[in-house]
């Protein structure tokens, strides 16, 4: 039996259910055990244990106005609402909620790709539209645009922007890719932001700023209102791509190294995101990999001249690893191994991460993803504080040996914990990564996003002047959600009647 | 697009005969490759085979195809519709409630209907009943 919203008794949930059916379609209403087994995260850090957040049912809408109509149903009962795109957010809480008892805005029937331009390079879609589906859209309407991905192509185009995700290329920002948004107000209003504020908008997609103030922001990581279209810039389909590996000798080598790739990068010579690593051996300590997208005479250039500069560290060494031409035959994607950087989606990351040393199986992951700057001093800081918690928190291996950069000034150190089904060894987990957030939050970083679950401590790190960025959000949360009804506790945003929880859980 | 729709057609056709109706779906080029084939392989193809279609040519290793393979070890077929032996409630089961780091999927994803006609082609081969 699954259990129910807290404060909400079994007949004003019956009732509930029964007018999310007459919004829906009643078979939309998802409430049965089986029903409600689809909607517990498959990575779950808390799997089978009294903590996991387990959904009382799910609502899945296939319109704006039928969200607007289950919004406004779950204010008359005060039911909270948790809303997935595609649900495939694995590793950063899948379709589950925060707190059991919550009903699944499940958007995936939401699923259409309203307009593609490839005049303006744009594209306007609903939640449920994954990376694999606006790819094919665009392939068979034969457009010249390549979309900027994130490794599972599962994933909600939109979604992932929310929850700004990182992509391979240069619209590496996905979130900052967007443009124009539509949103469900927790009042059950419809919202358009940016030029769509205007009656027959003809450049909702073209800017994203209109006039005023600028929203967006406000509904990504948030619970202030359900996302249900968003516009994205795309890149036009390049000419070429040069896939390169650039590698210097010394550990000391660090600071001129990512001092030329940060210049790189902001100098837009070679904008998309990028991979530093550090087998920390003297085979080559440091190796970068970049991506250098656009006309072949152009990207040759940015290629001879990133050359001319990383030549300043004495022993550094390059390796072109693939050169592709644009457009891709069947013959030559099928033979690709890394797929994503092509803009063309796939699930190869799972077959990556999981299947290894001719073990079967695992139980998935979950991240550890604090930001750092893009500097050579705070890389070896990061290392060094890093190598020393994992000694502490008892966690194997010696820290991060790679870190994504992204945006233009900083760079995320990523850290995987696997996900276990031995109670022991998951809450050892558990303490392992809030050990890490802490300890990364005493020197000054702070994680870009969390698993669900992680949310309200992740944002217990950013802490400033007794919580003032917190205390801000939820001062916007009770004016626009008095009944706190979308995502409780999201991001560590909660109503007014739920914050006493907050403080018990302190 | 269109010559790609067209190489899927033509290289599906070219298994089909050399392995007397082996799976279309596995001629798919990559994951985002145009569905084709009749409802229960346009199914399969968008929601199994990311993951269990033919690991590529160029090491990309589909996830379920090589957990499989560890799992069986040749006893069985590591991908998925070259099965014989599944049966209707162990695919209905897996697909509902997912097994190991595969996660489950949703009726919004595959529907009831879809999941019916997506048994009948992963069934389709069965040796016995």
């Amino acid at each position: 039996m699954p259990p129910l919203p807290p404060g909400v008794t079994a007949q004003q949930f019956s009732n509930a259910l029964r007018e999310f059916g007459s919004a829906v379609g009643p078979e939309w209403v998802l409430s049965t055990d089986e029903d409600i087994r689809t909607y517990r995260d498959a990575f779950s850090p808390f799997w089978e244990e009294a903590e996991e957040p387990i959904p009382s049912a799910a609502v899945g809408p296939n319109t704006v106005e039928q969200v607007q109509q289950v919004v406004r149903i779950a204010n008359k009962y005060r039911i909270p609402l948790w809303a997935v795109s595609t649900g495939r957010n694995l590793g950063y809480g899948g379709a589950a909620p925060l707190n059991s008892g919550t009903i699944v805005l499940d958007l995936k029937r939401m699923n259409r790709v309203l307009e593609v331009s490839e005049e303006n390079a744009y594209a306007l879609v609903e939640p449920g539209v994954s990376f694999f589906d606006l790819y094919r859209d665009i392939q068979e309407r034969g457009l010249k645009l390549m979309l900027d991905l994130p490794q599972p192509g599962w994933g909600s185009v939109m979604g992932h922007a929310l929850d700004r995700g990182v992509g391979q290329g240069p619209y590496e920002d996905r979130f900052g890719a967007h443009c124009g948004m539509e949103v469900v107000l927790p009042s059950g209003e419809v919202m358009r932001t940016g030029m769509g504020a205007v009656p027959g908008a003809k450049s909702w997609q073209h800017n994203p700023y209109g006039f005023g103030p600028f929203v967006d922001g406000m509904f990504a990581q948030s619970n202030f209102g359900v996302v249900t279209k968003m516009g994205f810039h795309l890149l036009p389909e390049p000419e070429a791509l040069r896939l390169v590996t650039v590698t210097a000798p010394r550990r000391d080598d660090v600071v001129p190294f990512v001092n030329t790739v940060g210049y790189l990068k902001n100098a837009g010579i070679c904008p998309a995101s990028f991979g530093i690593r550090s087998p920390r051996n003297d085979t080559g300590y440091w190796s970068a990999s970049l991506k250098f997208y656009g006309p072949l005479k152009v990207i040759d250039a940015q290629w001879e001249h990133a050359q001319e500069k990383f030549s300043a560290i004495a022993g550094v060494r390059f390796q072109e690893d693939a050169l592709y031409r644009f457009p891709l035959s069947p013959d030559a994607i099928d033979g690709i191994p890394n797929k994503n950087v092509l803009g063309i989606p796939d699930l190869a990351a799972f077959g990556q991460g999981f299947v290894r040393d001719g073990r079967p199986h695992g139980y998935g992951h979950y991240f550890f993803a604090p930001i750092i700057p893009m500097t050579g001093e705070a890389m070896l800081e990061a290392q060094d504080v890093f190598e020393q918690a994992f000694k502490q928190l008892e966690l194997p291996g010696r820290g991060p040996v790679g870190f994504t950069g992204w945006q233009r000034r900083s760079l995320i150190s990523l850290i995987s914990l696997p996900v276990e089904h031995d109670t022991g060894k998951a809450q050892k987990n558990r303490e392992a990564f809030r050990g890490l957030m802490r300890i990364a939050g005493e020197h000054g970083w702070g994680v870009y996003r969390a698993p669900v679950v992680f949310m309200p401590d992740a944002m217990e790190v950013y802490s400033y002047n007794n919580h003032a960025l917190r205390r801000f959000h939820e001062t916007v949360k009770d004016a626009l959600d008095p009944n706190g009804i979308l995502a409780p506790g999201k991001c560590g945003i909660w109503p007014r009647r739920l914050r006493e929880a907050r403080e018990a859980r302190a | 697009m269109k010559g790609r729709a067209r190489y899927v057609v033509a290289v599906s056709a070219l298994v089909a005969g050399l392995t007397g109706g082996a799976a279309l779906a596995n001629a798919q080029s990559h994951s985002a490759a145009p569905l084709a084939g009749d409802q229960g392989q346009q199914i399969y193809q968008k929601w199994c085979w990311p993951c269990h279609g033919p690991s590529g040519p160029g090491g990309s290793r589909k996830a379920g195809t090589e957990a499989l393979r560890n799992s069986y070890k040749g006893k069985l077929p590591a991908v998925l519709d070259e099965r014989t032996d599944l049966t209707p409630s162990l695919v209905r089961t897996t697909v509902r409630n997912g097994t190991y780091f595969m996660a489950p999927f949703r009726k919004t994803e595959i529907s009831d209907g879809d999941l019916d006609t997506l048994i009948a082609y992963l069934t389709r081969r069965r040796s016995s009943p």
